[in-house]
């Protein structure tokens, strides 16, 4: 039996093909402190397909991560992040491809290279029959650790996921905060450099939430990496460096948030007093608000959008309040175009009551790249 | 060393599980204390329950009449109540009170007195050809008794013979020079004496050794199935699976890991219930009680294995009650664990060899019931429930690892 945590090897021999991983990897896609050289592929995935029968769940998916960095993996219902991350871990075969763990190739047989993975699933995966020392001792087992390290291991964990007061009482009478924080507790046992995490924070309260944040940021500061499965949008961009979308079984991004959204457009929202009319002027408004005459200016009336070019004026409503503005960030800055927009609304004489920018966020990107078609 | 931290986790965890615990253990004694108050064995210990209940009807009341119905009253076989009128007799026999009506008619006595020894060596033609109503004897049953019926009316046609033969006997002069030269030939004491008892089956190993508790063992032993599917289930939808498979644990470690116990809890379960035939039913445990073990620990061998086997068939409770359920009945049935195996048709002897039940119960009755014991027959059986338990382990492994793969 071991005594002791297995470490992954600073330096390796690698069996994956040259060049692929090159091809594949995105060293602008991540924005850290630490260089781009100094980090190394943890896991490489190349190529991975899954059909179950004439059903392909998972086409064509190739991504890799590097140390220090928290992969977001995100898709609609039915995208194949759940395949994807089963075929990491081998819990599932993929049909085609291979997984690179640490520049080796993974098959699931080397239980060496089992110790290098960490899983928090989506369900409580916990025996609630025993208590939380009980559980991470039982894992701790598992992997191996011995005695006296299974002993300070289980302490160092507790504390990490704020269960230290309740390590003797049984999972079963937890909340399900603490349910998720042992969940997650139980994954980090054995010191594993790679995590695969899938909707740890399913239900949990903000404080929970923060706190498992917190692990992950730690297990990256240590030079894991961590693969971050999740429909929380906001907390993928916070803790994410870079994200993988995939809908349909293929990865139709993978790039680093920023990059991500410095395409994605932002709403200019101008409110604006109607009473001194504003009639024919809101066409050259139009062309101020978009800087560009090809996109239209955008009139919101309550439930009613209006497109400007299609709109007589004498048929506008009294009641029009709002001038929306679809803004391409990428065409001129956010900031210019809305002082350009107010200038041009101040010779017009129409005076603005308020004005609200909303800014280009992950889920506007994941709604603009996979649709709002509903998925089964 | 991975297999035996699973075996210890399960084993925590079942302790915990009272549901299972009660399903398991409490279960299965309750349900043989009952079948043992139903038998009339635990308890009330009413021997009463293993005689035929006679109801007489004496209406020739003679002194011959007398002295047989004083001769049945002797056999330990059967429990006589004498009435005075047959409708007295036939609410008896309604009510469940007697089990048989005897009929004695008024020409009982004269009967008796004409039967000379040349009837009784030529039976074909002599005075009691035409059976009990020849003595003007008639015997009832309850009209759905059947077979069994039958079979009451030709034993008491047995009594019957047997209590005249000596009657005749003193009527003929060189028998009752012979029957004068013995001690006992009086023909009084002779009815009794005379009549050789029927074997007594608690002298031999009753019911309960024989067929109650055996059977209610074995199939007990396999209920663990539906426990163990479900204990893989929850491992799969609590995702301890996932982590299980992700764990650097090999499948063959993990599959011994899950099995054992419940591996030790059937074997816990069948010696709980061997001893409790034993303490409250007073149950013979066999010459050589020894060999029980290798018995008990390969049935709860084979019902491990099987238990693996459909743990990796079953992925819903529904599948778990429906499939588990069906399995454990159909092959406690198809083994003769719900009756007697002595009472099953041939064909499904030969059928029952397909299960490991049957094996299990031929191996219990060769340790239970058998005066000498014969180790290489315990082996076999023994052996053939090892084979079973290696078919099924394998196919499980087989199922689990292709599934896990998939």
């Amino acid at each position: 039996m071991a005594t002791g945590i297995k470490s992954i090897p600073m330096q390796f021999q690698s069996d994956r093909p040259s060049g692929e991983g090159r091809r594949l990897s995105s060293p602008e896609g991540f924005a850290t402190r630490n260089s781009v050289e100094s980090r190394k592929t943890l896991v490489e995935a190349l190529h991975l397909r899954k059909s179950y029968g004439s059903h392909l769940a998972v086409k064509d998916v190739s991504f890799s991560i590097q140390s220090g960095e928290v992969l977001g993996l995100l898709g609609p219902n039915g995208a194949g992040k759940s395949t994807t991350m089963f075929m990491l871990a081998r819990l599932v075969a993929p049909t085609g491809g291979e997984v690179f763990l640490n520049g080796h190739k993974y098959d699931g047989r080397s239980l060496d290279q089992r110790r290098l993975i960490g899983i928090v699933p989506q369900e409580y995966a916990i025996y609630e029959e025993l208590s939380a020392i009980g559980n991470l001792t039982f894992f701790g087992k598992l992997y191996g650790l011995g005695r006296k390290t299974l002993k300070s291991r289980c302490e160092e964990v507790l504390d990490e996921v704020g269960l230290t007061g309740s390590a003797h009482r049984l999972a079963g009478q937890y909340s399900g905060g603490m349910k998720r924080r042992l969940n997650f507790g139980i994954a980090l046992m054995h010191k594993p450099p790679i995590l695969i995490l899938d909707e740890p924070t399913l239900g949990v309260d903000p404080q929970s939430r923060s706190l498992l944040m917190d692990c992950v940021r730690r297990q990256t500061a240590e030079g894991g990496c961590v693969i971050y499965a999740s429909h929380h949008m906001e907390e993928v961009q916070t803790i994410c460096q870079r994200v993988v979308i995939l809908d349909q079984g293929q990865v139709i991004a993978n790039d680093s948030i920023h990059r991500l959204l410095a395409g994605v457009v932002a709403d200019l929202f101008l409110y604006v007093d109607r009473s001194a009319g504003i009639g024919n002027e809101l066409g050259d408004l139009a062309r101020v608000g978009t800087g560009s005459n090809e996109e239209p200016v955008v009139i919101v009336s309550g439930d009613k959008k209006l497109t400007l070019d299609h709109v007589d004026n004498s048929t506008l409503p009294n009641d029009l309040e709002i001038i929306a503005t679809d803004i391409a960030p990428e065409a001129l800055d956010l900031g210019w175009r809305l002082e350009a927009t107010l200038c041009k609304l101040k010779k017009l004489g129409i005076q603005v009551l308020s004005v609200e920018t909303q800014q280009s966020n992950l889920e506007r990107l994941f709604l603009q790249l996979t649709g709002k078609r509903l998925r089964d | 060393m991975s297999g035996w931290y699973i075996t210890v986790k399960d084993l925590l965890v079942l302790t915990r599980d009272k549901q299972a615990l009660v399903l398991l253990l409490v279960l299965p004694l309750v349900l043989i204390s009952v079948i043992g108050i139903s038998t009339g064995q635990f308890l009330t210990r009413d021997d009463n329950v293993e005689r035929v209940k006679i109801v007489v009807v004496d209406q020739n009341e003679g002194s011959v009449s007398l002295s047989f119905v004083a001769g049945l009253r002797q056999m330990p076989e059967f429990l006589i109540t004498s009435v005075s009128s047959m409708d007295a007799a036939f609410d008896a026999l309604r009510s469940g009170e007697a089990s048989l009506i005897l009929l004695i008619g008024p020409k009982f006595q004269e009967l008796v007195d004409e039967i000379r020894m040349r009837d009784i060596f030529d039976m074909t033609d002599g005075l009691p050809v035409t059976g009990l109503a020849s003595l003007d004897l008639t015997v009832k049953t309850r009209s759905n008794s059947g077979a069994i019926g039958n079979l009451m009316e030709a034993g008491m046609f047995s009594q019957v013979i047997k209590f005249i033969v000596p009657i005749a006997a003193r009527k003929n002069p060189v028998a009752r020079n012979w029957l004068r030269s013995r001690e006992d030939a009086d023909a009084t004491d002779g009815i009794s004496k005379g009549l050789p008892s029927v074997p007594n089956l608690r002298a031999k190993g009753n019911l309960v050794s024989q067929w109650v508790v055996p059977g209610f063992t074995v199939m007990f032993a396999y209920f663990l199935i539906s426990i163990m599917a479900r204990s893989f289930m929850v491992e799969r939808d609590q995702g301890t699976m996932q982590r299980l498979l992700t764990a650097p644990v090999g499948t063959l470690p993990l599959l011994i890991g899950k099995t054992f116990p419940f591996y030790l809890t059937s074997a816990l379960q069948c010696s709980l219930l061997f001893l409790c035939g034993i303490l409250l039913f007073g149950m013979p445990w066999g010459s050589q009680p020894a060999y029980l073990i290798p018995v008990i620990l390969c049935t709860s061998a084979s019902a491990a294995s099987l238990g693996l086997v459909l743990s990796t068939m079953v992925h819903t409770d529904q599948q778990i009650s429906s499939y588990g359920t069906t399995l454990i009945l159909v092959l406690s049935a198809l083994s003769g664990c719900f009756l007697p195996r002595e009472l099953c048709p041939k064909m499904m002897k030969q059928i029952s060899l397909f299960t490991p039940h049957g094996w299990s119960l031929k191996a219990f009755d060769a340790v239970l019931n058998h005066q000498q014991i014969d180790p290489k027959q315990i082996a076999t059986y023994c052996g053939m429930l090892l084979v079973f338990t290696a078919v099924c382990f394998t196919a499980g492994w087989w199922r689990f690892h292709h599934a896990s793969e998939n």
